[in-house]
């Protein structure tokens, strides 16, 4: 318990959110600025209901010249030779590259956020099936296709091996041979907690349980795919990248040490980005390619992916196979929590994490729950699929971690047949125990689950569907009830920067908040919305802290020439790292502020006050003194005070003391019809706690959009492979997104437990509900068979795989049942 | 490359004539050689919805049309919805709802759903909410969930009904949603009294005049 | 994304397209284009030369004639769905429209491009079959009218011939006492079948089953026809254990194959609970009386 360490420095909980159970604030009100709380409607919506949004594939340059990939027909082949002269001898085709051409630039291979080094282009060997192997560069998109048909590669076709376990056997394929000491698909093992004290806590238990679950093969699937426009300018030797990026700076970085070209010479920039989850953080070659091209016929290049090169090559989500293990007092007291787990990485490491965590954050297994000892145990392995693992709105693994534990919660409640709400509350770290170190070593800064649960339950009305459940096993009707529970803990905010570094970047954040001499301010951070609503959220948090108008600021993201440095946003960071900076730097502007209201009410500096009510600032004990933040910003440019700069501008670099640990408790009521094995949602409650919330109509937004892709995944989302390596779940034909027609209606409350060491006290929350609700939803239909002795459903649940449960302990019907036919005429009925 | 021919589309009431191969998809022209680039992309098996525009009213998928195929017809996409006489010089109900309700996050599906929503509240002018869901289970949104996507086109629904009682139906007919007071025309193509029938009822070069006439209330464009 | 290079013809008048098809080497016809185009994009068909018969107004038609509800080669999905005569008289077709992909889609896709494409998990083939439909083509040679079944051979290859164009598929109208359905489990909207039946009945005066076909869908190498199973129905009167035996006939008469739509043994169980639904839904719209026993 380290309830010593250190506050951040400006670290200001003045902020005191409006009780949870209240109305909430109606939208502009509270103080009417549009601050903390506030539903204000979304700044950033105008371009984009009018179709004046600006996305990578929007742009259109002079000259501008089109890229298409070749990419590889084979998952395991070598390359035995490339021609490209047909494709060359097209008039529109303006160059066909290959590896040998980057190579001449030194950029035949890139590295990943892992440190493994990735192909380009295929040097010698293909490891995936659609892996670039050439790019043909033309003068429009339909021709650069017609080229890339043009393109006759060789190949010489091996065996693959796409399936993690069978990549560990001796005579598996070798998917790296390149690799100096790479004599099999092995690529490390990992280990957390305590082995020992978990052993022993396991053999003195009254009562284990343990149960395999595999974590399908996912695609975070934004609907813009990938894509850029690089544009390499020869009159100032200067490379500009339009790209779909969450994180513009840390591209920069890395592209400047791949490419060569100097840092300050490179600038990125994300425009409107249309979805990320993850997809859009590591760097994919199409960059590097399109980049290369331009580069080398100074003429922007545009490369833009179609959505099955997107599935089948970009970065993967989860694809891990666990073994949960608890164990118990036999009154459901989890003394010790033992996981296993076998990682495919696919052909290259490229997890997209913080580098000191090879399986992101997944040793938060431990849950909600105050359990002792634990221990988990991982091994990667390499396999001829595309590379990935982490995404999706995953917040580094913590999805799998949450899985796991939630599911296991459920299997040691339904083997003690215990309700499974009161085995949660039974287990729950204390409200009182925070801040809390977990048995793997995670910090929780605050929280109250057994409030969250209580609410969900009540929201829920658990107790009409137990008994409507247990109704209707007792009538045999023919459509089962289930419910489900997730009481999940996120950790988020990466992160304190001793901790947290993505390719030796510290994971701090930034913001730039620069007021005019007209009042009105432009706040520029580190981070990159793709949807999450930050022009809204970062100028509410400055109008909260400064007093000024919501629409009196301008949040600008994505350029790295304007934009301080930041590090981007996924893994719900943006509020907890950027949004502190934000604070930060808007009370900094307030303190000078002050010496300017001083200035121009004649009154010592000490003496003024800022009242965040009026968000105006006076001096002690006389009000009607007082001062607009208007008044002073034209007082810092037209009067200010003397011995100080001119201006009024402040700039913090946050780095976060340490995580955030948001929480919640979803409750799902399924039905289940016995003759087909569909599932319908009949209730979808959704609890969430993320401390103090800036704009609940955005939160709202991003927990059903999370819950909605949380039923993806639970129901029909998989990217899957044949044996001889083909992707067949590599287009939206067969990897399923759920449309309106599968997603019910949400109901979401919320308890706020702030954060003690964020400056406004709140935590992320963007990955929450895709963290929470797939255990949720194998929950509930897990427990609509329980009593008939199922304890799991793999996912995705399609309707065979439910039906053939139900059908497997005999609770699967027929439609004849109870039913009675009779024609009119007199005719008589049957049976 | 094959041999360009001469089309031409009438884009949110303007009459435009391109060159394009016989191959060149519908949606390539509409954001290339148009460039109204509001019309997005998301897939490449016709699934996702996010190229959605009407064409002669309805809603299709422009990544499954050759652009040869919609020569002479009618197009509307979402940089039309503010020029449309229900915006009132400002934003259509459907954009405003959108708005209201925050049934947009990254904005990219947002057109093909106005669309959806503009081409549902054309013909059913007070949807119960499975035939809101059902209207747009053509268009994939990872984002938002669905839900206040759902209540944004109530809100157009209800401001839009909320309008036509006040001013007798003419903004809402105008508009080209089938008012039920619109002078016992039933199958008028807007609603409006000396309506053509629609192009394609009426069919011919002048098609495009008459919407620019009646829709834009004038020659510019 | 991106087609390779075609030709592309509109003729106005089916006379032109049969010529078209009969003087150009490997057409290929594109009608609604739900399903062409994504195949021309992703370049697994490259012809040379489209046909586009969008043109042919004379083909865009939906009306009862002669005996037979007719529906032209641009009769549109949506045209279908939004038919106030298929809702009255048409079950099974009022059942299966909506049931189409999503609808965009069925803004433009035709049944008879459906029918032509003869994809086994295509919906409209077994609706035909469940009412000994037709399949009226024009070629170079004339006219000839095509029995639903005798038109799929395998999956995406028909007894149309090269030259020939579908100008309309049909089926008898409704007898006094005739009821059909059809039902389709798919895993969302937008996705093709992991099983679908097709049911028609026919009651005579006595209340017993006349006429009966089944249709099946997406578990077989085409649409295919439940025979066994309509023959057991014929001359019975409706009742539970009837549809029940129907439906193990209909499961026994299917060839599933396990695929990402499910395995096989689920799609079997799937075609007798189907069918059983099917012919529930078909004999209520027979005039017969259903009821739930209670116990």
């Amino acid at each position: 318990m380290s309830s010593d360490r250190e506050r951040a420095p400006d670290a200001d909980t003045e902020y005191q959110h409006p009780e949870d159970d209240g109305p909430e604030p109606e939208k502009h009100c509270g103080h009417g600025r549009g601050g903390m709380g506030e539903e204000v409607n979304r700044k950033e919506d105008k371009r984009f209901i009018t179709g004046r949004g600006d996305y990578v594939d929007d742009i259109k340059k002079p000259g501008m010249l089109h890229c298409e990939i070749v990419r590889s027909p084979h998952a395991h082949a070598r390359v035995e030779e490339i021609d490209g002269s047909r494709a060359e001898a097209m008039d529109e085709v303006v160059a066909v590259l290959t590896a040998e051409d980057l190579l001449a630039h030194d950029l035949a291979t890139m590295p990943t956020l892992m440190d493994d080094t990735q192909d380009v282009l295929v040097n010698e060997k293909v490891k995936f099936q659609s892996q670039e192997v050439a790019a043909v560069i033309a003068e429009d998109r339909y021709a650069a296709k017609d080229g890339a048909q043009k393109v006759e590669v060789e190949y010489d076709v091996l065996d693959p091996v796409v399936d993690a376990e069978e990549a560990l056997e001796d005579d598996a394929p070798l998917v790296r041979d390149e690799l100096d000491d790479q004599e099999d698909n092995h690529i490390f093992d990992w280990e957390t907690g305590d082995k020992e004290e978990t052993d022993r806590v396991f053999e003195e238990a009254d009562v284990t349980v343990e149960e395999d679950m595999l974590y399908q093969r996912l695609h975070p699937a934004p609907i813009e795919t990938c894509g850029a426009v690089a544009d390499w300018d020869p009159g100032k030797d200067k490379m500009t990248v339009h790209m779909t990026s969450q994180a513009p700076h840390a591209h920069r970085t890395l592209f400047s040490q791949v490419s060569g070209i100097p840092e300050h010479k490179v600038r990125i920039v994300s425009p409107d980005v249309g979805g990320g989850f993850g997809n859009k953080v590591p760097i994919y070659p199409g960059y590097v390619v399109a980049a290369a091209a331009s580069y080398v016929l100074e003429e922007p290049v545009k490369w833009v992916e179609e959505r099955s090169e997107n599935i089948q090559t970009t970065g993967f989500a989860r694809d891990y196979d666990m073994t949960g293990e608890l164990a118990a007092t036999e009154d459901g007291e989890i003394k010790g929590v033992k996981v296993d787990v076998l990682a495919n990485h696919g052909a290259y490491n490229a997890a997209a994490q913080p580098s000191k965590f090879p399986a992101g954050f997944f040793n938060i297994f431990t849950g909600s729950y105050d359990i002792e000892a634990a221990h988990g145990s991982l091994t990667a392995a390499f396999t001829n699929t595309a590379p990935g693992g982490v995404a999706y709105r995953c917040s580094f693994r913590v999805t799998e971690a949450v899985y796991l534990i939630e599911r296991m919660v459920k299997v040691l409640a339904d083997e003690l047949d215990v309700d499974p709400a009161e085995i949660r509350r039974k287990n729950f770290i204390p409200s009182e125990a925070f801040p809390y170190e977990s048995a793997t070593g995670w910090n929780y800064d605050s929280g109250d689950y057994e409030k969250a649960l209580d609410k969900a339950l009540e929201m829920a009305d658990y107790e009409h569907y137990r008994e409507e459940q247990q109704r209707r096993l007792e009538e045999d009707a023919d459509k089962l009830i289930g419910i489900g529970i997730s009481s999940f803990t996120e950790v988020v905010g990466a992160g304190p920067g001793k901790q947290c570094d993505i390719a030796g970047i510290e994971m701090f954040d930034s913001a730039d908040l620069r007021v005019n001499p007209t009042g009105n301010a432009v706040l520029r951070v580190g981070v990159q919305t793709q949807g999450q609503g930050h022009e809204t959220t970062f100028a509410q948090i400055v109008a909260e802290e400064l007093g000024m108008d919501v629409d009196d600021i301008t949040v600008e993201h994505g350029d790295t020439d304007t934009e301080p440095y930041g590090l981007g946003t996924y893994g719900s960071r943006s509020t907890p790292v950027a949004g502190a900076a934000a604070a930060v730097a808007a009370r900094k502007v307030r303190d000078k502020a002050k010496s300017i209201a001083a200035n121009e009410l004649e009154a010592a500096e000490e003496d003024i006050e800022w009242d965040r009510e009026s968000g105006e600032f006076h001096v002690a004990g006389a009000p009607d003194r007082s001062i607009t933040i208007t008044e002073i910003a034209a007082g810092a440019y037209m009067n200010h005070p003397g011995g100080e700069e001119p201006g009024l501008e402040a700039t913090n670099y946050y780095d976060p003391p340490e995580m955030t640990y948001p929480f919640g408790s979803y409750i799902v009521v399924v039905e289940i019809d016995r003759e087909t094995g569909e599932v319908d949602f009949e209730k979808f409650v959704a609890v969430d706690d993320c401390g103090n919330r800036i704009n609940p109509m955005i939160i709202e937004g991003q927990i059903h959009g999370g819950l909605a892709q949380g039923i993806g995944t639970a129901m029909m989302e998989h990217v899957t492979y044949d044996d001889n390596g083909n992707v067949t779940g590599g287009d939206f034909m067969n990897y399923l997104l759920p449309t309106a027609n599968e997603i019910p209606n949400f109901e979401t409350g919320h308890t706020v437990t702030p954060s003690p060491h964020h400056p406004i006290g709140a935590k992320g929350v963007g990955e929450s509900p895709t963290v929470g609700s797939p255990p949720a939803i194998v929950n509930a239909v897990v427990d609509a068979m329980s009593e008939a002795g199922v304890s799991h459903v793999e996912m995705p649940m399609t309707p065979d795989v439910v039906w053939e449960k139900l059908d497997e302990v005999g609770l699967s019907h027929q439609p004849a049942r109870n039913v009675e036919f009779s024609v009119e005429d007199g005719e008589h009925a049957d049976d | 490359m094959t041999d360009e021919t001469e089309i031409t589309l009438t884009v949110n009431g303007t009459e435009h004539t391109v060159e394009v191969e016989p191959r060149r998809l519908l949606v390539h022209a509409i954001r290339e050689d148009l460039d109204l680039t509001g019309t997005h992309i998301g897939c490449d098996t016709g699934n996702c919805g996010a190229c959605t525009v009407l064409k002669d009213g309805e809603p299709i998928k422009s990544c499954l049309m050759f652009a040869t195929q919609a020569d002479g017809a009618e197009i509307l996409t979402v940089e039309g919805m503010e020029d449309l006489p229900a915006a009132d010089d400002d934003l259509h109900p459907l954009q405003e709802g959108f708005r209201e309700e925050h049934g947009l996050q990254c904005g990219y599906c947002t057109p093909g759903m106005l669309m959806a929503g503009k081409a549902l509240l054309d013909e059913n002018p007070e949807p119960e909410e499975d035939e809101i869901r059902e209207a747009i289970s053509g268009n994939l949104c990872r984002c938002t969930g669905y839900q206040n996507i759902v209540r944004s086109i109530e809100y157009a629904a209800d401001e839009l009904d909320a309008r036509a009682a006040t001013d007798g139906g003419a903004v809402a007919a105008a508009d080209g949603e089938r008012s039920a007071d619109a002078g016992g025309e039933a199958d008028t193509f807007c609603g409006l009294e000396d309506c053509c029938g629609g192009p394609d009822a009426s069919g011919g070069d002048h098609a495009g005049d008459q919407f620019e006439r009646e829709y834009l209330g004038g020659e510019e464009t | 994304m991106k087609s390779a290079p075609f030709e592309h013809y509109e003729p106005t008048t089916t006379n032109e397209a049969t010529s078209l098809l009969e003087s150009l080497d490997d057409p290929t016809i594109l009608a609604g284009g739900q399903s062409l185009v994504p195949m021309l994009r992703f370049r697994l068909a490259n012809p040379d030369v489209v046909v586009d018969i969008n043109g042919i107004d004379s083909l865009d038609y939906l009306r009862e004639e002669d005996g037979y509800l007719k529906l032209g080669a641009l009769a549109r999905h949506a045209d279908v769905e939004d038919s106030d005569l298929i809702d009255e008289r048409y079950g099974s077709f009022a059942d299966t429209a909506p049931l189409v992909a999503d609808p965009q889609i069925r803004n433009r896709g035709t049944v008879a491009g459906s029918v032509a494409q003869a994809d086994p998990k295509g919906d409209w083939g077994s609706v035909l079959l469940a009412h000994e439909g037709e399949i009226v083509a024009e070629g170079p040679d004339g006219e000839r009218v095509i029995p639903a079944d005798e038109f799929f051979l395998l999956p995406y290859d028909t007894t149309l011939g090269e030259d020939e164009l579908i100008t309309e598929v049909r089926i008898p109208t409704p007898e006094p006492r005739e009821g059909s359905a059809y039902h389709k489990l798919k895993r969302k909207t937008g996705d093709y079948a992991m099983a679908g039946v097709g049911a028609r009945l026919v009651l005579d005066d006595d209340g017993r089953i006349e006429t009966a076909g089944i249709g099946m869908t997406a578990v077989d190498i085409t649409n295919a026809q439940a025979t066994d199973a309509e023959q057991h129905l014929e001359g019975e009167r409706p009742s539970a254990d009837l549809f029940e035996t129907a439906g193990e006939l209909a499961a026994e008469a299917s060839n599933p194959e396990s695929d990402e739509h499910g395995g096989a043994d689920y799609k079997e169980r799937m075609v007798d609970v189907l069918a059983q639904r099917a012919l529930g839904d078909a004999a209520e719209r027979a005039g017969a009386v259903r009821r739930k026993v209670t116990q």
